[in-house]
Formats: structure tokens, sequence, C-alpha cells
């Protein structure tokens, strides 16, 4: 290739490139066949360099759970295996499928500032977008990309991903999200902005869970999204805001699930109240 | 004549993939920031072809960045990105030169252009700037540069060297 070629192949690739990126912020939706094409490619690559295979691991849980030589194995992979065990048994996860998956790739520090992590799970497996992903502590996130055998989950603590959330013992309505709202100074970073939807107090130690959505879809209701570590002072914001702290450790993501369906299978009975 | 252009393309699409799989797959698990591998590879083909082809092999490598599971929020802003840092790394190019001063020289240039890139784009969309994460991905990428871009230079000479014969 001479030189002058070379620069036209250079320009129209660059004008191919904006063209694709105009695309892809103006109709996000558009783009999506090639990044599923594009991660059932690389998918199985990133898998094969993470050592050992989802199957040992949900295998090697299994055991340590049963015969409870739980302590010799490694403890971090422990805890997060009876995390989940424990998320199984809760009352929110009742009647819930999970799926096993284990966490294989993570958004590169030197690239963006997204927060996204590739699972060794996709459509093959039956995970389809907008599934809750969960971890022994709590929410992960939801699934945004299914390829054949690796799903991208964009996880707590991405600026473009907002959760509704009960706070404390009453239950107040908010949204949590990794962007700090207006007046507020922005929280170091890891910590997730809680704003309430209405005036009310919230305490250092209040406990924050997931609203829930129609469905479970993309939000189950009641998983542990973080505690609130301290308190916004009043700036003249609208609502009272906090900083909270993610139930889940992203930094150290190993197991997580997908949980397939929350569909209810008995119908609910209506109760007549007592009339005295 | 083009099988000797093709073998070198292959090693260096073959670098960049691998390059991308490292940093998603392995260094966030050592630590939450590390050196920027793939633009090695860009800095080394700017460095031996100068601005046009520097620019045509970041224009490629970012679109490995962008797409590499989990592929990134907007498609394009890595391959534009990288395409810009391999032309600035291509000014470093002398015709002939061994220079060891060239490649550190180019490599910082180069990764101080994908994080004032970075820079710019966040303080526009108004997001939070990381300058401490920004100066230690520029300090690690010139340290790692220093050792890796001359073998990649010298693979690749030889290659070309290797080629039409």
């Amino acid at each position: 290739m001479t030189q002058p070629q070379r620069r036209r192949t250079l320009a129209v690739l660059i004008l191919a490139t904006v063209f694709l990126l105009g695309l892809d912020l103006s109709r996000p939706g558009s783009t999506s066949f090639v990044r599923t094409g594009a991660a059932a490619a690389l998918g199985p690559l990133e898998t094969a360099m993470t050592a050992g295979r989802n199957e040992d691991v949900v295998r090697l849980t299994h055991e340590r759970d049963e015969l409870e030589v739980a302590r010799l194995q490694d403890e971090a992979n422990l805890r997060q295996a009876r995390g989940v065990t424990s998320l199984l048994a809760s009352p929110s996860a009742k009647g819930a499928t999970l799926l096993a998956a284990r966490v294989v790739a993570f958004t590169p520090a030197t690239s963006s500032d997204d927060r996204r992590v590739t699972i060794d799970v996709g459509s093959r497996d039956g995970v389809t977008k907008d599934l809750t992903v969960i971890a022994g502590g709590g929410l992960v996130g939801r699934v945004i990309v299914v390829a054949e055998w690796t799903s991208d989950v964009l996880i707590v603590g991405d600026r473009n991903l907002t959760v509704g959330v009960r706070v404390g013992a009453e239950g107040r309505l908010g949204s949590v999200s990794a962007r700090a709202s207006l007046a507020v100074t922005p929280s170091e970073p890891g910590r997730l902005s809680l704003a309430l939807l209405e005036h009310g107090t919230v305490v250092v130690g209040d406990w924050v869970t997931t609203l829930g959505s129609v469905g479970g879809r993309p939000f189950m209701a009641g998983i542990p999204v973080g505690t609130v570590v301290s308190v916004d002072p009043d700036h003249g914001q609208l609502t009272s805001t906090a900083v909270v702290e993610p139930a889940v450790r992203i930094a150290t993501l190993d197991v997580v699930a997908v949980v397939l369906s929350t569909q209810r299978s008995l119908p609910r009975h209506p109760v007549l109240s007592p009339t005295k | 004549m083009s099988s000797p252009i093709s073998l070198l393309g292959l090693l260096r699409a073959a670098l960049v993939v691998l390059a991308a799989a490292l940093s998603t797959v392995v260094l966030p698990r050592v630590g939450s920031l590390g050196p920027d591998l793939v633009l090695l590879v860009v800095v080394a083909a700017g460095l031996l072809g100068g601005p046009t082809r520097g620019a045509l092999v970041g224009l490629g490598a970012g679109w490995v960045v962008d797409l590499m599971p989990p592929a990134a929020a907007t498609l394009g802003v890595a391959a534009l990105t990288y395409a810009t840092a391999g032309a600035v790394s291509g000014l470093w190019h002398r015709d002939g030169s061994r220079s060891v001063f060239l490649p550190p020289l180019a490599t910082l240039a180069a990764a101080s252009t994908v994080a004032a890139l970075g820079i710019l784009r966040a303080v526009a969309s108004g997001w939070a700037v990381h300058w401490v994460a920004a100066g230690w991905s520029i300090a690690l990428t010139t340290a790692v540069g220093v050792a890796v871009v001359p073998i990649l230079i010298r693979t690749e000479r030889q290659l070309i060297r290797r080629g039409p014969a």
C-alpha cells in the first residue's frame, strides 16, 4: 500500500468509526449485533484464559457445602458460595431459579470508566437480557449483552446504572447511582450515592435493598444493595442524600448467580378483612 | 510481496487480541491500575511506520478494545482514541533511526494522549475526573513500554527483513 492509498483507507475507516459511534449514541440498541458477534468470538477466549472452569467451581462449592471441609478451601470463594446459598434461602429468592456463573473479565481500568463484567454463561444456558445478577453479599447488576456462551453485566457503580431502592427499617423509597447528586461533593470511587424520593431522614447504618421491578426484571425486590455510611449535609438539595457502601465488593467478584425467573406459580388468594 | 505484510499484520492482530484479553482477564485481578498493553503494540507500529500507519493500527486495536467483552458503553470511542495515539506515536518515527530514546518518548506521548482524551471526555460529559488514576496509567504504561516496545520493534523489523526473501 502506498502512502496516499493508506491515507485514504485511514480516512474511510475513521469516517466509518465516527458513523458507528454516532449510530451507537443515537440508537443504543442498533449496534447490539456487533457486540453480540464480538462477544461470541472473544468471550470463549476470555473464559479459557480464566483458570478453572465453571463446572469445577459449582461442583466444588457443592462438595464444600456438603462435606463441611470449608475451612480448607479458599476463604473468599467460600464466603461467596455461602452467600449464594444464603441468598437462595432468603424469602426474596424463594421460587426463583438461579444460574451459577463465574466472572471472567472486567472492564480494563485503562480504556474507559465503564463498570462492566463478563460472566461465563450465555444464551445457551438460558440467560436473556435484563436479568438480575446477584452475589453472596447482594446485588451485582443486570445483564445487558447476551452472547452464546458469555454475557455482559452492567454492575452497581456504573454511571449509567440507577437502582430503585428501599432504605432503612421503614422502607423509604429512593434511588442509588454512582453519580453524586448536584450540590453534593462527589463521593470517593467505589461508593454509591443515595437520593430519597421525598424528605425523610436517613441514618448511618441503614440497610439499602432493591425496590424491585415488574416480573423481577431488571431487578428483583429485596436484594441488599449496601449500607449507608454517611449522610450528606444539607446544602439545599431537594431531598436527603447519603453515601452508600456497596454490599458486594466488585474488585473481588468471582462467583455470581443469574436470577433466571421469579415468576409466581401459585395464584394469590384474596382475603376477607375481619368485620369486627 | 503481500505475504510479509500479512504476516506482520497477523502478528499485530494476535498481539492486540492477546493484550486486550490480558487487560480484561488478568490485570483487573492483580490491581485496580495497570499498564495499557494494547497501546504498546500501537506505539511500536507508529514508530516503525509513521503517523498514518500508526493511526491505522490504532484504529483497529481500538475496535478490538471496544468489542472485547465486556464491550464498551459507546462503541468507537476507544477506536478513535487509539487512532489518535497511534498518529501521535508516529510523529516520533525516524527513517532508519535506532535511538534508544525514541520508544520511551513515543510511549509517553501516546499514553498521555490516551489519558488526555479520557479526561477531555470526562470533563465534556460532566463526570468526575480521576487525575491520579490517569497519572498512574501514563507512568505504568511508559515504564512497561521502555522494556516492551523495543522488543516489538525488533521483532517486526526482523519480520519485514525476512519477508521478501
